[in-house]
């Protein structure tokens, strides 16, 4: 068997070391026949990848894309949101003495009313802009260096979405292949469609960027939850819906949810419910067919999936939402858990 | 106690309250027009019917199921998001792969100006075939050429390959199993790839003079 077979076949099945990587490369990158050779054989290799996927792993393939999914409904209140505000600048232009327009008659004139609105707002703006530079500016001077320190501190330990905070027992990260598992340590970065899975008793920490924190608990069997990465898709950030989207499929979950933006709440889903958080304390547990909500500071919205039902649960307040059945809220949570340990 | 009641089909992931078997039967404009007047759960059915074969285009340029899955993804979401610029006048999955490949295409263009050294060569060579292809039509045709070749392997090869990327076992696993050496293993499985190559080309080949 000629070198760079033997190089090549180690780059297939995952075992070349650093070093016979670097030769294959220079094999590669030095003649063209190896050039050749490699590019068709990792297409294979890639096909194969592709063709061999078994049923379960596409139909999960489905349910975690439409898990990852945006709020179609935020995206139109957006653009509603949009033209009330340039339906609003017009009348503004009344009121600092211009003459009253007549209602708009003709496609012309509605196009120049729109026209002026968009100049309005373009002005507005940037007056706004302008007075947040110079306050940023004031403020960062007198408080902000410290705490803009350690936020960069902070983003740059996270090369994910989030970092594990604390583990105990058997906790493993999951990636999107249910297949690719590792044991899970504290300090470790979770990248977007990554999942926290625990066996036995024990539990996981998590922290994101924004300071939110999830504790995941299995008090027995297997507790999961699924992160879901929104993060890279530069489209929805620029869309404003970059919200963060968590799927528990098993077990306890804990969560301290930062301020979030009206535009841009944490989603979490269950098996039967969603719940919608704005920035809250509370539990969620999913056991059999059943998720519970037990909230402790806040406001949550719960929607069940079977029927689109929606109800919004105060804080000392929680819910038992089933496939079916009465959907109600009741007074008195369960007792709020301890603050998850904020490791490395 | 507040409480709002709104009745409404639409969920983000509600795939249990939603009837499969009316969109299995709906039409391509029927659903994405279903899924821009907000019934987002049809969008389910998209990626049903389009994962395959938009997987099978995506393969052709990467080395693991991980990074397919992941690009498959990002494409759906991405489509899902740009749905409202879709014309429906044109088919779907022309218009899908497109927003898929033009991902490959970003990372190609930022690896033709970055320093490739290592793994960023080897990608860096895998994408270079969008240079040539820039529709994907090729990997689109080399994807049901393999189809073909893997009907026609033997029983005792395609159980390798079924266990090898299927399964996702590890060459020591199988080699245990089999009974054999990692090194004779991965001369096989190499060996399996090459005559694997020569079948799609004589496919394509054949497709061609037909």
């Amino acid at each position: 068997m000629e070198r760079f077979e033997e190089l090549m076949a180690g780059h297939l099945e995952g075992l070349l070391t650093a070093e016979e990587r670097e030769e294959l490369v220079a094999l590669v990158r030095n003649d063209p026949t190896s050039r050749h050779r490699f590019a068709a054989l990792a297409e294979v290799d890639g096909l194969l990848w592709g063709h061999f996927v078994p049923a379960p792993a596409r139909a999960e393939f489905v349910r975690r894309t439409m898990l990852c999914l945006p709020d179609a409904r935020r995206q139109e209140q957006t653009v509603e949101q949009v033209m009330a505000r340039i339906a609003a600048a017009a009348p503004a232009a009344v009121s600092a003495g211009e003459a009253p327009a007549a209602p708009p008659t003709t496609a012309d004139e509605r196009e120049r009313m729109l026209r002026r609105a968009r100049w309005l707002d373009w002005r507005l703006w940037a007056a706004v802009a302008g007075v947040a530079l110079v306050l940023g500016a004031a403020l960062y001077q007198v408080f902000g260096r410290g705490m803009i320190e350690q936020n960069r501190k902070d983003l740059a330990s996270l090369a994910g979405i989030a970092k594990v905070t604390s583990v105990t027992g058997q906790v493993r990260i999951v990636t999107e292949f249910m297949d690719t598992k590792m044991a899970a340590q504290a300090g470790q970065p979770l990248a977007g469609k990554n999942g926290l899975e625990i066996e036995g008793a024990g539990r996981a920490a998590v922290k994101y960027w924004d300071g939110s924190t999830l504790e995941l608990i299995a008090t027995q069997g297997t507790a999961r939850v699924w992160l879901c990465r929104t993060l890279n898709f530069p489209t929805l950030v620029k869309a404003g819906m970059l919200g963060k989207r968590v799927s528990l499929e098993t077990g306890i979950l804990d969560a301290s949810v930062a301020r979030q933006s009206a535009n841009e709440p944490m989603i979490l889903a269950t098996p039967q419910a969603e719940i919608e958080v704005l920035g809250t304390k509370f539990r969620l547990t999913v056991a059999g067919d059943s998720t519970r909500l037990d909230v402790y500071e806040g406001r949550v919205q719960l929607t069940r999936r079977s029927d689109g039902k929606s109800v919004v649960v105060s804080s000392q307040e929680y819910i038992v939402a089933g496939r079916a059945g009465e959907l109600s809220v009741r007074p008195g949570a369960a007792k709020p858990p301890e603050q998850p340990r904020d490791g490395p | 106690m507040d409480e709002a009641q709104k009745p409404s089909n639409q969920s983000w992931h509600g795939l249990p309250a939603h009837d499969h078997g009316q969109d299995a039967r709906a039409t391509e404009a029927e659903l994405v027009g279903r899924v821009r007047a907000g019934e987002k759960a049809v969008y389910a059915e998209l990626i049903r019917r389009y994962q395959d074969r938009l997987r099978g285009v995506l393969s052709f340029y990467y080395s693991s199921q991980a990074e397919i899955e992941e690009q498959l993804q990002d494409a759906f979401v991405q489509a899902f998001v740009q749905l409202a610029h879709y014309d429906p006048a044109a088919p779907f999955y022309p218009w899908l792969r497109g927003i898929a490949l033009n991902g490959l295409k970003m990372e190609f263009r930022r690896l033709q100006t970055a320093r490739r050294r290592g793994a960023d060569y080897l990608r860096y060579l895998r994408l270079a075939r969008l240079e040539q292809d820039p529709a994907g039509a090729e990997a689109e045709e080399r994807s049901a050429a393999l189809q073909h070749c893997l009907d026609k392997l033997p029983p005792d090869e395609a159980s390798l390959l079924q266990a090898k990327y299927a399964e996702n076992r590890s060459v020591h696993e199988l080699a245990a199993n089999l009974q054999t050496t990692v090194g004779a293993l991965k001369v096989r499985l190499l060996r399996l790839r090459n005559a694997l190559r020569a079948c799609i080309q004589k496919q394509l080949a054949q497709g061609e003079r037909a």
